[in-house]
Formats: structure tokens, C-alpha cells, sequence
């Protein structure tokens, strides 16, 4: 599935903050979740649990179709090669100036312990040409954090007009 | 067939050979470098001596194998002798060894970096001292610091900060020395003062006021004298910035600048029509000012071998300028220095005033939480030209829209309502 966007229900997320986990490990060395328990504390996440009074969010990149880190980045090593593909960086091209971080209005982009390279959320690209979901979204135990096209988003409002409007008038 | 040579493999000569490549596919592109490795990430420099990279590679960039896709050849440990800019020459040899040879070029890339600034005291020839611009440097820095008890790490940039964080989460003593203040060129004072208590209370000790002198020992360091005390220590670093690394310029034809570094147009073009320089050996031109500048930041280094090798590759492109962007996390600070400061500006000849709006901040939920320390350095016209933020986390929420007016040219009175309108959509947040 390409050119899908993250939909995040928001009175399903519980702040319990498994994406974050699931993000760390699926960017990690770790294929097995047993050994990456161990070293979570040395692993990063991607994407972030906000809260604000009893509302909160997961937050990631939004990759943004005009992004200002694109436009910033000095070696062009952020892309986003498709209008509706994800902003991607080319750690190999990353010479860890911070620029991108100091410009995201987000605040998610962040640096990477070791590499000093820059990071953020790609959407799980290798995931997804494996045919999985990006990690977030099959680790939420509460479904809050979709995957989805925008045909599908389209389809999932329409459901959801329809079932308001039938609460309304079409039970009579 | 363009014979494009670039000598320097930073960041500078790398990305104005890929850009070279991209604009003149048919170009011929020959990148010298003078250490013998592939190209690295400098700022991962303090990651190898605090230990968190334990794969050097990590810190590869432009690697090999992207260069050969492009078709760009890259060699290691070949230096560059001189210049010969009638019969565009340049006599090049092999490092530690007088195998040598000339390379003929048809446009030339100057992108030697520079050299760490040493004081002009005595016994710089002990073993212990160090300085950290390259990854030999940190090795050396790595191999004292582990039969070391104390080490005194002089200069005031962020790397050496940085430097100062990884050795004392080795263990050792750690003495920070600084002629001025810390940052001084990239802070405005208070915020210097501020950090030197943070960093004092981290466990560093602060040699504030004066330079260190009288390096002791026998073949290796054993003490230095700051003032009239004679402090015992079994390494020094120096990092106190660089200078422009211009020796096979001098007496080439080719023109210096001021400030020391290679005199380049807005095309980063020298004197010469067929040369072009970038990066820590060349000046840069100031977007704010419209001064040519020494700036040697990596970012803009990348940005001018932009400009350099599209140039080189047959295209005509100019900068507008150039706007330096720092930012790094030093013991638990996020700093961010963007533009111009009142030390910087001062330099050009470029008068400014300094506005603190930190707090204006704490009217905010994320201010109150996370106290910051926030100044935006305006002309007399109240046009936004540096900003400062020193904050504990969330540094970037503020940076994102300093750094945005500053690239606009605001003025201060249209960008703090913005502000305070983000920062009024934070309200509320758990953080």
C-alpha cells in the first residue's frame, strides 16, 4: 500500500505509549523483541506520546508535502520523492548539522545517539514493501493508530456521516 | 569533457561533487582528501570518545559506493602541494610517503577545511595534548583519556563542550578553560554566565577569565598553570576553533580575504575564474549583512559546495547568503544559537540590540515548565538577525519560528505575535 497517511482515532489512545516501544525496536539491530527488552533504555523512538489534560495524541512526522527539512537540508539527504510518498533521510548523507531539527515545526525530529545523524518517523518503509504496517500501527493494542490511504479515509467519513445520520433520523 | 578536481574531502568538497555530477553527468570529478578514511560525520566525534558509537561506520557518510555510483573518484591520504593556476596544475603527493604527481584540472575546488587554532605557549610538543577536528585527533584524545586522571580541555565551541561532557562521564577530572566566556561569539553574556553555573554544578571545573599557560612534564603533560595556580592534569585539549587552512594558496594568485580565508564572490568563485573555494577555507557571504564572512560551520560548508560545483559543472548560480543555525544538548541544556549575536554582529560592523523575551515565555505553560532563556538579536530597523535559546527540552518549539523569521527577514513586532499565538496553542499540554 502506497502513498498511505497515519490516522490516529484519538479517544481510543490511552498514552500507554507502546508505539513508542514498537517504534524503537522496529528502527533498532533487534529482530527479536526478547533481546531488544534489554536494551531499551539505549534504543529511540520515532514517534511521540502527547498529552494534553485527559486528551492524548501520538505524534510523528507529518511528512509534509511542502516540508521545511527538506528545503533546509544543506546535502538534500531529506527527500520526499512522491507527492504522496514520505519524507525519508539519507542517514549516509546526514553530516548532523541540526538544521532540520531547529526548523520542524513539529518538534519530531530528533538526533541519533550514536551516529549523531538525524531521525524521524519514515513510515516504516521496509515494512511496508514487506507488506507489514508501519510498527506503531500494528503494536497499538487499542487500533487508535491506522495506516490508511486517502481513498480509505475518505470511505471511513462517509461510514461515519451515514451512521451519524442514522442515529438522527433513520431508526424512526 | 569538464576535468572538475576538488581538494578537501569534508563535507564542502563532497557535496559540490555530488552537485557537480548531478548538473554535468559527462564532468570527470576527482575529490583529494588528506586523511587516509572515508568521509565522516564530525559531530559524532564526541560519540566515539563518550563510547556511545562503537561502530565507526555508523558515522560514514558520502560513502564509497555512492560516490562510484556517481561516478566520482575519491582518494584518501593524497595531499596537496601546490598550485599552479597558469597551466591549471596541482602538484599532489601521497601522505607520509614523496611518491607525487600533478593532477590537471579544468576547474578546481578549493575545500581544505582548516586547522585547529593552537595558543602561542610552551610545551605543545608534549604528549597529551590533543585537539579534536579530525578522527586521528579523537583517537589520540580516547588513547590518553584511558590512563588519564584529569584532563583541561580549553576553548569554548560546542565540540569541546561536548568533549568535556564525554570525558567526565569517563571518570576523569575535567577542567574547562576559556580566555572569555563560554560561547562567546555564538551567546550574548548572561547566558554564558548562566551555563558556566549549570556546567560547574555538572562537575566541571570552569577556568573563567584567562587563557592557560606553561605547559609542564617531561615527555608527556603533567600540569599546565592557569593564573598563579599550577593545576596537575595528564592531557589538554584544545579546541579553539580554526583557522583557514590555506598554505598551498599563499603565493598560488589566489586572493585571501580579511579574515585570512580564500576571498570568494557570491558564486564562491576566487579571484581566479576556474577555482572556486568553500568551506572552513573560504569566506562566506552573510545573508543578513551582505558581508563576506568566515563562518566555519559544516552546514554552510555544505551549502557553498552546493554553489561551487554546480558552478564548476558549467551552471551560473549565486547565494543570496548564507545564515548559520547551531544547536547541541550539553549536559542536559539544549543551546541554540542562530544568526547573528551581539559579539558576531559587532564584527561586521553591524549594530544591533538585543531584545530578551524569556519572559514573555513564562506566561506559557511550556515557559513555566521548562524555563528558557530566549534572545532575538534585531538591526535598528527591528529586523530579526540572530536568536539565542538556551531551555532544558523542547528547545525547538522556539527555534522553529526564530529560525523562520530570521530566514524571512522579519521584523520582531510581526514575528512576536505569531509566537505568542503558538505558544497559546501549547497551552494546556502535559509535557
Amino acid at each position: 500500500m502506497s502513498g498511505g497517511y497515519i490516522v490516529v482515532e484519538v479517544n481510543k489512545c490511552l498514552a500507554c505509549k507502546t508505539c513508542e516501544i514498537e517504534c524503537a525496536i522496529a528502527h533498532s539491530e533487534f529482530k527479536d523483541k526478547k533481546d531488544a527488552v534489554f536494551k531499551l533504555h539505549s534504543l529511540q523512538h520515532r514517534v511521540f506520546v502527547e498529552k494534553m489534560k485527559e486528551f492524548s495524541i501520538p505524534l510523528q512526522c507529518r511528512h509534509c508535502e511542502d516540508a521545511p527539512c527538506v528545503k533546509i537540508c544543506p546535502t538534500k539527504a531529506i527527500e520526499k520523492r512522491e507527492i504522496e510518498g514520505p519524507v525519508v533521510i539519507n542517514e549516509s548523507l546526514c553530516i548532523g548539522c541540526k538544521r532540520c531539527l531547529l526548523i520542524c515545526p513539529f518538534g519530531v525530529i530528533s538526533i541519533n545517539h550514536q551516529s549523531r545523524a538525524s531521525i524521524k518517523c519514515d513510515l516504516c518503509i521496509g515494512r511496508l514493501k514487506e507488506g507489514l504496517s508501519p510498527a506503531c500501527v500494528s503494536g497499538c493494542p487499542t487500533k487508535a493508530i491506522k495506516y490508511i490511504s486517502i481513498d480509505e479515509y475518505n470511505k471511513l467519513k462517509r461510514r461515519r456521516v451515514i451512521k451519524e445520520y442514522y442515529e438522527r433520523v433513520g431508526k424512526k | 569533457m569538464n576535468r572538475i578536481l576538488i581538494v578537501g574531502g569534508g563535507v564542502a568538497g563532497l557535496n559540490a561533487a555530488v552537485n557537480a555530477k548531478r548538473k554535468d553527468p559527462s564532468s570527470k570529478i576527482i575529490i583529494i582528501s588528506k586523511e587516509p578514511y572515508n568521509a565522516y560525520r564530525r559531530p559524532a566525534i564526541p560519540s566515539l570518545i563518550s563510547g556511545e558509537i562503537t561502530d565507526w561506520n555508523e558515522a560514514n557518510i558520502f560513502p564509497l559506493k555512492l560516490l562510484n555510483n556517481l561516478g566520482i573518484e575519491y582518494f584518501s591520504g593524497v595531499e596537496a602541494k601546490s598550485i599552479d593556476v597558469k597551466n591549471n596544475t596541482v602538484v599532489v603527493a601521497k601522505v607520509n610517503t614523496n611518491e607525487n604527481g600533478k593532477i590537471e584540472y579544468d576547474n578546481l575546488i578549493l575545500s581544505m577545511g582548516g586547522i585547529p587554532s593552537m595558543p602561542k605557549i610552551s610545551g605543545l610538543d608534549k604528549k597529551g595534548i590533543c585537539t579534536f577536528t579530525t578522527y586521528d585527533s579523537a583517537c589520540e584524545i580516547l588513547k590518553y583519556s584511558k590512563d588519564s586522571k584529569s584532563a583541561v580541555v580549553v576553548g569554548a565551541g560546542f565540540i569541546g563542550l561536548e568533549i568535556a561532557e564525554a570525558l567526565l562521564k569517563r571518570g576523569l577530572k575535567v577542567y574547562f578553560n576559556v580566555r572569555s566566556r563560554i560561547l562567546r561569539r555564538l551567546l550574548e553574556p548572561d547566558m554564558s554566565d548562566y551555563l558556566i553555573k549549570r556546567f560547574t554544578e555538572k562537575g566541571l571545573i570552569m577556568l573563567v577569565g584567562e587563557s592557560i599557560s606553561d605547559i609542564g612534564g617531561n615527555s608527556r603533560v603533567s600540569n599546565i598553570k592557569y593564573k598563579n595556580d599550577i593545576i596537575e592534569t595528564d592531557m589538554v585539549i584544545f579546541g579553539m576553533g580554526v583557522n583557514p587552512s590555506v598554505d598551498i594558496v599563499k603565493n598560488s594568485g589566489i586572493e585571501l580575504g580579511e579574515t585570512g580565508a580564500i576571498k570568494v564572490n557570491n558564486k564562491m568563485q576566487t579571484n581566479i575564474p576556474n577555482i572556486f573555494a568553500v568551506g572552513d577555507c573560504a569566506e562566506s557571504l552573510d545573508l543578513t549583512t551582505g558581508e563576506f564572512v568566515y563562518y566555519p560551520v559544516g552546514s554552510i560548508a555544505a551549502l557553498g559546495g552546493e554553489i561551487a560545483g554546480i558552478n564548476a559543472a558549467g551552471g551560473n548560480i549565486e547565494t543570496k547568503g548564507f545564515v548559520r543555525a547551531q544547536a547541541d544538548k550539553i549536559f542536559g541544556e539544549e543551546i541554540i544559537s542562530i544568526g547573528h549575536s551581539s559579539v558576531s554582529a559587532k564584527e561586521v560592523n553591524l549594530n544591533v540590540k538585543v531584545v530578551d523575551i524569556s519572559e514573555e515565555s513564562k506566561k506559557f505553560d511550556i515557559g513555566r515548565k521548562y524555563p528558557a532563556l530566549i534572545k532575538v538579536v534585531l538591526t535598528e530597523d527591528d529586523t530579526i538577525v540572530g536568536a539565542q535559546v538556551i531551555t532544558k527540552k523542547y528547545g525547538s518549539v522556539y527555534s522553529y519560528g526564530l529560525f523562520n523569521a530570521m530566514l524571512n527577514k522579519e521584523k520582531f513586532s510581526n514575528f512576536i505575535d505569531k509566537w505568542r499565538i503558538s505558544l497559546n496553542n501549547l497551552e494546556n499540554l502535559t509535557l
